[in-house]
């Protein structure tokens, strides 16, 4: 499908371009490939609304992004199976990924896409940790906005790397079970914090700013499972 | 044709210039904060909090000492100090920092030329920022592995009085300005007024095979900067690798894997500060720095163990020689031994 048709569909999901909506969508209803799209994008935002009100909806929101995914090849770079496991994902090298530098209007518009699909598999994954547990993290108690946050730049770091999240997301046990290793993983990451600002703020050109992350450590942090980590060897 | 070279010349000298100008702005800034004693408050914002702080640092014979404190929200502070003073210099705050010395090591001195390779740095206007004139110096990152920089120093004394971060787009993602700084603050006070509760210090290790450590991928201009071993909260020894590019630094945590303790996969940002965690030759991982995800990625998935050697206590030796960015094009500088 033509790069820029999605991109002008999933503007108008946006509300982005309601001043040229009647021809855009006349193109729309047109293409039956075109109305797919419309309707994914939209169940896609539908799912989202109702999680950030606190709803709780029992979707195959798993089953959902990986046919968004299978439909964007060009978003995965390289284009890796969406059914990979994270070994997979971490040994096939993930540095390939991640490679910055200019990129063409079509990677990006497809990277966009990408974040926006991770920022869904974080919330679900936010959601079922509150279900699960009667005293969560706090890690996980922070604000959505922050989650989403932390996805999106995940993403746009490594944008091939939101099917094997999602594929972490549609298991309960691993929730929960990341769920009970945060108050350990804050812990450490504590005292990891307080040793890297010893030994990195000596150049004086961040000023305050590493004493203050410190200070404010915790506040807002959030956590994910991220296939962007590695697993062993 | 002499006029030609003749232009080119002046061209090259400006340039030069210039970029000694740059340079000296930044290393003002960073003479300024172990030179000079100042207290102030100032504001430090992150996404869409923003806390008000103070901050006490003095500098005496016995070194920098120094105390962050939070004017509102939960009491935290963080202390840093040298000499006797950091005997009282712990208060009993909810988040407890450690009062070690402060190392100020320095980095940037040994790493200015270089850094002309990484950022874009020029030079703006002159700004007013609590009551003082302060340049501005924009440090724009040349790739996606670091992030951005846009400093205000204090005119005089070369204090950094405001400071953004910002990400690939030039959003603003973390900053800090002090709304008041007073910078003739010979003397004060930098303990915390309440009962005095000393941390643990970091015992370092003595004994154990260390295994050397190599990172086989790490995006250009970090070179490995220190590494030292301590026992963990636990007991457990704890291998800290420090990469640094002069300007954002990345720290490597490694310990042995303990039953019921693996972290699994798991990337945490705080603001800035991000972090991954994952799992090398039966060792827990955890990346963390100021920087990107995709340089932590590309650190994290490129560790690799080189083997081990007998009872080398790590500590006691040294740290490795930091290596010049500019010259480590050969992945092999960053590895940690």
């Amino acid at each position: 499908m033509n790069d820029r048709l999605m991109e002008q569909v999933s503007s108008l999901v946006d509300n982005e371009q309601q001043s040229a909506s009647g021809k855009s969508l006349d193109q729309v209803l047109k293409s039956p490939e075109l109305r797919e799209t419309w309707q994914r994008y939209h169940q896609m935002g539908d799912w989202m609304r109702g999680a950030a009100d606190g709803k709780v909806v029992r979707v195959d929101v798993a089953a959902r992004v990986r046919t968004a995914l299978e439909s964007e090849p060009a978003m995965l770079i390289p284009v890796q199976s969406t059914s990979e496991s994270v070994e997979d994902a971490s040994s096939s090298g993930l540095d390939a990924n991640v490679v910055p530098g200019p990129r063409s209007w079509g990677q990006m518009a497809g990277i966009g896409v990408a974040a926006a699909v991770a920022s869904l598999t974080v919330l679900l994954f936010q959601q079922n940790n509150f279900l699960g547990l009667d005293n969560p993290s706090p890690f996980l108690a922070s604000n959505d906005a922050t989650v989403n946050s932390v996805a999106t730049a995940d993403s746009v770091a490594a944008g091939a790397v939101a099917a094997t999240q999602v594929s972490q997301t549609g298991a309960d046990d691993s929730t929960i079970q990341s769920a009970h290793l945060s108050a350990t993983f804050q812990e450490k990451l504590d005292a990891y914090l307080v040793s890297h600002v010893k030994q990195s703020a000596g150049n004086g050109v961040q000023g305050m700013l590493p004493y203050a992350r410190v200070v404010n450590h915790g506040a807002g942090s959030s956590v994910v499972d991220s296939p962007i980590g590695r697993q062993g060897q | 044709m002499s006029r030609i070279w003749l232009a080119l010349l002046c061209c090259l000298t400006l340039f030069n210039v210039s970029a000694q100008d740059q340079a000296d702005w930044l290393r003002r800034m960073e003479q300024a904060s172990r030179t000079i004693s100042y207290r102030g408050d100032f504001v430090f914002v992150r996404g869409d909090q923003m806390r008000q702080m103070r901050v006490v640092h003095l500098v005496d014979g016995d070194g920098v000492h120094q105390r962050v404190f939070s004017l509102d929200g939960p009491a935290t502070e963080t202390l840093l100090g040298g000499g006797e003073r950091k005997q009282a210099a712990v208060g009993t705050y909810g988040r407890l920092a450690e009062s070690d010395n402060l190392p100020f090591t320095t980095l940037l001195p040994q790493r200015l030329q270089a850094l002309n390779d990484l950022y874009q740095i020029s030079l703006g206007g002159i700004e007013r920022v609590a009551e003082h004139q302060a340049q501005v110096i924009n440090v724009e990152p040349e790739d996606g592995y670091r992030f951005g920089f846009r400093l205000w120093s204090e005119l005089g004394s070369g204090l950094l009085l405001r400071a953004q971060m910002r990400d690939a787009t030039g959003q603003v993602i973390e900053q800090f300005s002090f709304s008041s700084v007073d910078l003739d603050a010979t003397g004060g006070v930098v303990t915390a007024p309440t009962e005095v509760v000393r941390s643990q210090p970091q015992p370092q290790a003595k004994t154990g095979h260390l295994t050397h450590w190599r990172v086989a991928k790490i995006p250009r201009g970090f070179a490995l900067q220190s590494m030292r071993r301590y026992a963990g909260q636990r007991q457990e020894m704890v291998d800290h690798l420090l990469f640094s590019d002069g300007l954002a630094t990345v720290s490597v945590f490694i310990e042995p894997l303990q039953d019921g303790l693996e972290l699994a996969n798991q990337a945490v940002n705080t603001g800035i500060v991000n972090a991954l965690t994952g799992t090398v030759a039966n060792n827990q991982v955890t990346v963390i720095g100021e920087v990107p995800v995709a340089t932590l990625s590309m650190i994290l998935n490129s560790l690799q163990p080189e083997g081990l050697t007998a009872s080398e206590d790590l500590a006691s030796s040294g740290a490795s020689t930091p290596t010049d960015p500019a010259e480590s094009t050969d992945p092999s500088d960053s590895a940690g031994r």
